[in-house]
């Protein structure tokens, strides 16, 4: 993957922050680096939805290039993945699972979209504090209590 | 309708769950369709044209609506009317390759 050696100012598709975000205690660098993950984050669906919006069934929507490759951003894009499930967004479940792996919730009792959006919300909030982010080795993470 | 990869997806039971145009049809034979050999307007029954890509995957799903055009729903897009089943066609869609009807059902009043 290559990301932009310089970094926009504005966003393509600016999105809520995960409260996570502001959790961590990062230096400039790395701040600019989640700014990058998110701008990609926001490329890469905004061009899946425009390239698969006429598509009906979930499985052909999932196998196009842009969605493996949000699924290739790994940890980074879970918070992200999650804020647009909670707008509405339908089709992230596929890859949170194969984010998440044997690490994700169980969401088998969710028998609707919004019990599958709090499920993985709620996973997502008591994780994040554990999640690993593939940041530079700079980036500290705040002491546990 | 399409095949369950979430609870809350509608798929008849006893259709395979997967993607082939097979299955798809045996889904709508479920719901009571039939196949039959032609696109033409008949008073009294619903009837659809089911797309196929190259690959034999589903693709795409049309309505005949009973001013004889032809309805499709464009995944997340609108739905859109048209007069042809070649307008549609495409190759996330394929190209038609089965009709089916079922007897209309009336709308409760």
């Amino acid at each position: 993957m290559n990301y932009p050696l310089t970094f926009p100012t504005q966003p393509v598709n600016p999105l809520p922050r995960p409260s996570s975000y502001y959790e961590c205690r990062i230096d400039s660098i790395d701040f600019a680096f989640s700014r990058a993950f998110e701008n990609r984050f926001a490329e890469l669906s905004v061009e899946w939805k425009r390239a698969t919006g006429m598509l009906s069934v979930t499985q052909q929507k999932i196998v196009h290039e842009n969605y493996l490759e949000i699924i290739g951003l790994s940890w980074n894009v879970v918070p992200y993945l999650i804020s647009d499930l909670r707008q509405g967004a339908s089709h992230w479940f596929p890859a949170l699972r194969a984010i998440a792996g044997e690490a994700k919730p169980n969401d088998k009792h969710a028998s609707t979209f919004e019990e599958a959006v709090k499920t993985w919300t709620d996973w997502w909030h008591d994780r994040q504090h554990a999640a690993y982010y593939t940041f530079p080795a700079r980036v500290s993470f705040p002491e546990t209590a | 309708m399409q095949p369950k990869t979430e609870p809350w997806h509608f798929w008849p039971d006893g259709a395979p769950n997967n993607i082939r145009v097979e299955s798809f049809v045996q889904a709508f034979e479920l719901l009571g369709f039939q196949l039959c050999g032609d696109d033409s307007l008949e008073e009294g029954f619903d009837k659809i044209a089911v797309y196929a890509t190259a690959t034999g995957d589903f693709g795409h799903a049309a309505k005949k609506m009973p001013n004889g055009l032809w309805s499709s729903k464009l995944g997340d897009w609108e739905d859109i009317s048209h007069t042809t089943l070649d307008q549609v066609e495409h190759p996330d869609y394929g190209t038609v390759k089965y009709f089916m009807k079922r007897p209309t059902v009336p709308s409760p009043s």
